[in-house]
């Protein structure tokens, strides 16, 4: 892959997918600026994983396994902070754009969400965030290298334990 | 909360087309980051390579100054520091080698990663033979040398505690370089490892396990 290909699919990804990398950021990262920091090693090692991608897998399925393995590896760091740019869309990266009292809802649900996610062990946290997004057994076991059977087993376990956590709107908190 | 429902929300969030970035300054960002990370790993190759050189630079000089034909038995200390850099050189050319893949599965990934803490565990945990004992071989050979040289022209009295002042110093330093790689063990690798033990095992639905 010459660079000026990798810059452009870096660049259109960067467009499309986003929304996936943030999704990740914010179930391992609770603090704006370990958010930042964790978004920013992200693009890092996607950036350096690009030329190993094969067009035979989608690109999100790769997306989710160089996010969630960076994920699983970065340790927030008290010290050495990244630079930090206001660029940067992780201060508050799911405010929708819609103000209705149905979308702050939906805020607040996700909010609870990420807070039930991230009280999970960091491999559970890989598990649900696939699964929320739509992946099967079998994509989830492709991506993390377990057996569909565990991600089963292990699945339903979460899923109760998130049910107990998020409240639905108007059930008190 | 239905498990259904929770999906809905959470498929809800905006994706990447809704969401406003500014491509150049993350690119610019990007670019800076790798550029950072690449120093990082040449500056600590250089670091190594840099300090062997300076021990034997300040060696060859002070054997230079006060006589090679006597003091070339100080060179030692230099060949030692040059072989534990080396050694250190090689072996993390070794382990680069075998860095995990960001694009692998995640269990791929993790296990990876549990061989490389293991791995720089068993390195400081036998510290003492590939860094500490070349240097102080290094050392202690040529302390030993003029101990029993000096012996022939000087008593053994006026001797004896010079000796052991020097060989008392070099050992407590041996130690406590010794003492300080034990504690980078146990304080930033075991428990690495084990929390990189307890993400596998979390993986394969074994006992919960908080990180």
């Amino acid at each position: 892959m010459g660079i000026a290909e990798h810059e452009r699919r870096f660049r259109q990804w960067l467009g499309e997918h986003t929304g996936l990398l943030l999704k990740v950021v914010r179930s391992f990262a609770e603090a704006p600026a370990d958010q930042d920091d964790l978004f920013q090693e992200i693009l890092l090692q996607v950036w350096l994983s690009m030329p190993g991608f094969r067009e035979d897998s989608k690109p999100t399925t790769w997306l989710y396994r160089v996010a969630l393995n960076t994920a699983l590896a970065w340790k927030r760091q008290e010290k050495k902070r990244r630079r930090r740019h206001s660029a940067l869309p992780v201060a508050d990266p799911v405010v929708p754009t819609a103000s209705s009292a149905g979308a702050e809802q939906n805020g607040h649900v996700v909010d609870q969400l990420y807070a039930a996610i991230r009280a999970l062990p960091a491999g559970k946290r890989a598990l649900v965030v696939l699964y929320l997004d739509g992946f099967t057994y079998r994509e989830i076991a492709e991506v993390v290298g377990i057996s569909e059977s565990n991600v089963g087993v292990s699945l339903n376990r979460i899923k109760r334990q998130l049910a107990a956590a998020v409240k639905e709107p108007g059930h008190g908190s | 909360m239905d498990p259904e429902k929770l999906q809905q929300a959470w498929q809800s969030q905006p994706s990447g087309s809704q969401i406003h970035i500014d491509a150049d300054v993350l690119m610019r960002e990007v670019r800076h980051n790798q550029q950072s990370f690449r120093v990082t790993i040449f500056w600590r190759d250089c670091r190594e390579i840099f300090v062997a050189m300076i021990v034997l630079v300040v060696v060859s000089l002070d054997v230079a100054v006060r006589g090679i034909g006597r003091n070339w038995p100080w060179l030692l200390i230099g060949v030692g520091a040059a072989w534990a850099a080396g050694y250190l050189l090689f072996d993390r050319w070794r382990q680069r080698r075998n860095a995990p893949h960001s694009e692998g599965t995640l269990v791929a990934h993790i296990e990876q990663s549990l061989k490389d803490v293991e791995h720089q565990i068993w390195l400081l945990k036998n510290v003492f033979w590939w860094y500490l004992l070349p240097i102080a071989l290094g050392g202690l050979i040529p302390t030993l040398y003029f101990f029993a040289t000096d012996l022939r022209t000087r008593q053994f009295h006026a001797v004896l505690g010079p000796f052991l002042f020097t060989t008392g110093i070099f050992i407590a330093i041996i130690y406590g370089a010794y003492l300080l790689n034990q504690y980078a063990v146990r304080r930033g690798l075991e428990p690495r490892r084990r929390e990189l033990l307890a993400m596998r095992d979390s993986l394969f639905n074994s006992e919960e396990s908080h990180d």
